[in-house]
């Protein structure tokens, strides 16, 4: 099978295990690898960065949080948002097969790094969970369907149509820039961003194969520039495009020693 | 680029595994938030 429909696959499963909460024993308090809404009626994990939220309003330290993320990183850095992902993959399929078609900017990796510190502030001071009410990814996957399950449930609120807008604004910079959310935005992609520095799965670049030919880079949906970076960087969400479209067979998914 | 060692690494991973062994009772109070979502905190009512 090849490696894109391997992805695919493993974005399906990751997709429909996700959502096993809608029988009843299979809602656990697991810390889900990626950026999934608890909000969702049938999450069947909790989102990383509501949970720490929740315990920075609670003021206790998420330690089974941090720790769940820590052994995720290690084995795996940021492979969860490029195999995993539901809202990575919705990038996925939005963006253009070629990124290079894309707008390109700047890379502002650190905004990130900017989101992921505003929001736990932002949780501490204000005690509540500030990002949760303008987080695209909630709102396509928690407040879309708890509306369509329970229409009866609640007037819609402000933040219903916050939700919308926010979830409109990403998915129209997604098409123009590809994977936008989880290159500039993301604060769950900044935290396990910086396990690729330190995870144990990387993509190995074989400098003496290398024809240089940029076809990697071309393809890449994250905006790498560099070949080198490719694996290292905190950019690189290991989705292996690059490992599959190399001609040259010069980049490689290895256990980093 | 840095290059950390593979036992490091391992010991790293060992330390996170603690981490969550030792804090568990985590775990409960987690599966709560993800069965008794309060709607408003998510921003969805």
């Amino acid at each position: 099978m090849k490696l894109g429909n391997k992805r695919r696959l493993t974005q399906i499963v990751a997709f429909i295990i996700s959502n096993l909460g809608f029988i009843r024993i299979f809602k656990t308090g697991f810390v889900c690898p990626f950026l999934y809404c608890y909000g969702c009626p049938f999450a069947a994990f909790g989102c990383p960065i509501g949970i720490i939220q929740n315990f920075m309003i609670y003021r206790q330290f998420p330690l089974f949080t941090i720790g769940s993320l820590g052994i995720y990183g290690i084995l795996l850095g940021r492979t969860f948002c490029g195999w995993a992902c539901p809202f990575g993959t919705l990038h996925d399929l939005l963006s253009h097969s070629n990124a290079k078609r894309s707008i390109q900017i700047r890379n502002y990796w650190y905004v990130k790094y900017i989101i992921l510190f505003l929001t736990l502030g932002l949780a501490w001071v204000a005690l509540d969970t500030v990002f949760c009410k303008f987080c695209p990814s909630g709102s396509l996957f928690a407040v879309i369907p708890f509306r369509l399950i329970y229409p009866e449930s609640a007037e819609f609120g402000l933040f219903f149509y916050i939700h919308i807008f926010t979830l409109a604004l990403t998915i129209a910079l997604a098409l123009l820039i590809s994977r936008f959310w989880c290159r500039y935005l993301c604060p769950l992609g900044a935290i396990t961003g910086a396990f690729n520095k330190v995870g144990l799965l990387t993509i190995e670049w074989n400098e003496e194969k290398c024809k240089k030919c940029n076809t990697c880079l071309d393809l890449c949906k994250m905006g790498i520039t560099k070949t080198r970076d490719i694996g290292a960087s905190t950019d690189c969400i290991l989705c292996g495009r690059c490992v599959e479209t190399c001609p040259e067979k010069a980049l490689n998914f290895k256990i980093k020693k | 680029m840095y290059k950390i060692n593979f036992k490091l690494k391992l010991l790293l991973l060992v330390g996170f595994i603690f981490v969550v062994a030792l804090n568990v009772n985590d775990y409960w109070l987690i599966e709560i938030l993800v069965r008794y979502v309060c709607t408003s905190c998510v921003g969805i009512g």
